[in-house]
């Protein structure tokens, strides 16, 4: 169930039109996505970044209390369903999108945050549960806060189960066209 | 040690009142901002009470020295590290999120929960997070972040 409030409808460029129909279209589908964006060295691999807040976790976040009493460890498996959610949402997303911060939760959860100014920033969080709990505000659009399924079962399940989030990540960083400039 | 007085403290907590969040990771600051991230904000579910709760600090009266002292005393020593700073933000914005205070006073006089979270005993927490998420968001755009002295 997602419990989002509508927003208009954002339309993401290129691949994002084209539905594969079959197992193997699907594939090469996100074969071509992950070489689109898959610029490693480059200021749009999120790699180098997260891969350093990752450890930083594993290292403070491990055991109960790290952020202080009552805080629950941050476990093995969460990161690494987090880590895959981060790979599946770089393939999706346009390039150029900047990392999100990783930011360990009390709670044991992972949130991923991309923040442009004030008014403009989504938070997703990520734990055992299957779900994603997400919050932002997009400017004088509007805000939204809701969940989602998600399914890690297999890469393209994944993919599939993250199509929403990344266009409201896409949303965030789209470029404005004023009226002059036009 | 110091050990805290509340003397100066309110019965309520004011709208006016500085409150402290303690940071634990340079994670958990926004650096974009220098404001602290809202996971910091959000709650925990109390295991003995099952309420929703955000630990605080009632900071207003608090010299820099016995903010750091309190949180030595009571949060550093849960911690596998020290706090590196704090964030600072006013009272009114959690009230703004209409949420209120539980002014407890324990386990130092100056301890405060936020109270008032949006809760549903027909659904499990991970389908009531975003509510907090959105509340959280909001509130730590408030809270300054001040390192460490």
């Amino acid at each position: 169930m997602n419990l989002a409030i509508p927003m208009r409808d954002c339309r993401l460029i290129g691949y994002q039109d084209y539905e594969p129909v079959s197992d193997v279209g699907e594939k090469l589908n996100r074969k071509w996505a992950q070489e689109k964006n898959y610029l490693k060295g480059s200021a749009s691999d999120w790699l180098p970044t997260v891969d350093a807040a990752f450890r930083s976790i594993r290292d403070d976040c491990q055991k109960a209390g790290w952020d202080g009493p009552g805080s629950l460890a941050i476990s093995d498996r969460v990161l690494a369903i987090t880590e895959k959610v981060v790979g599946a949402l770089f393939t999706l997303v346009p390039k150029g999108i900047p990392a999100p911060d990783v930011v360990p939760e009390g709670d044991g959860e992972i949130c991923l945050h991309w923040v442009v100014d004030t008014e403009q920033e989504l938070s997703i969080s990520i734990g055992l549960h299957g779900k994603i709990n997400f919050a932002g505000q997009f400017g004088k659009e509007g805000m939204i806060h809701g969940w989602q399924p998600v399914d890690t079962t297999s890469a393209t399940a994944l993919d599939r189960s993250l199509q929403e989030i990344a266009k409201y990540v896409a949303r965030l960083f789209q470029p404005i066209v004023s009226r002059s400039a036009a | 040690m110091w050990q805290g007085s509340s003397s100066q403290l309110s019965v309520g907590v004011q709208p006016e009142e500085l409150l402290t969040s303690f940071v634990v990771l340079p994670e958990q600051i926004d650096k974009k901002t220098n404001t602290i991230k809202p996971t910091r904000l959000s709650p925990r579910r109390n295991p003995t009470n099952k309420r929703l709760e955000t630990s605080v600090c009632r900071s207003s009266s608090l010299t820099e020295a016995q903010v750091w002292e309190i949180c030595s005393a009571h949060f550093d020593v849960h911690a596998r590290k020290p706090a590196i700073g704090r964030g600072v933000g006013p009272a009114s914005s959690v009230f703004a999120e209409k949420l209120t205070f539980d002014p407890d006073g324990t386990p130092y006089p100056q301890h405060a929960n936020i109270i008032g979270w949006h809760d549903d005993a027909d659904k499990p927490d991970n389908e009531l997070k975003h509510y907090w998420m959105d509340q959280a968001r909001r509130m730590a755009k408030k809270f300054s972040y001040k390192p460490r002295s």
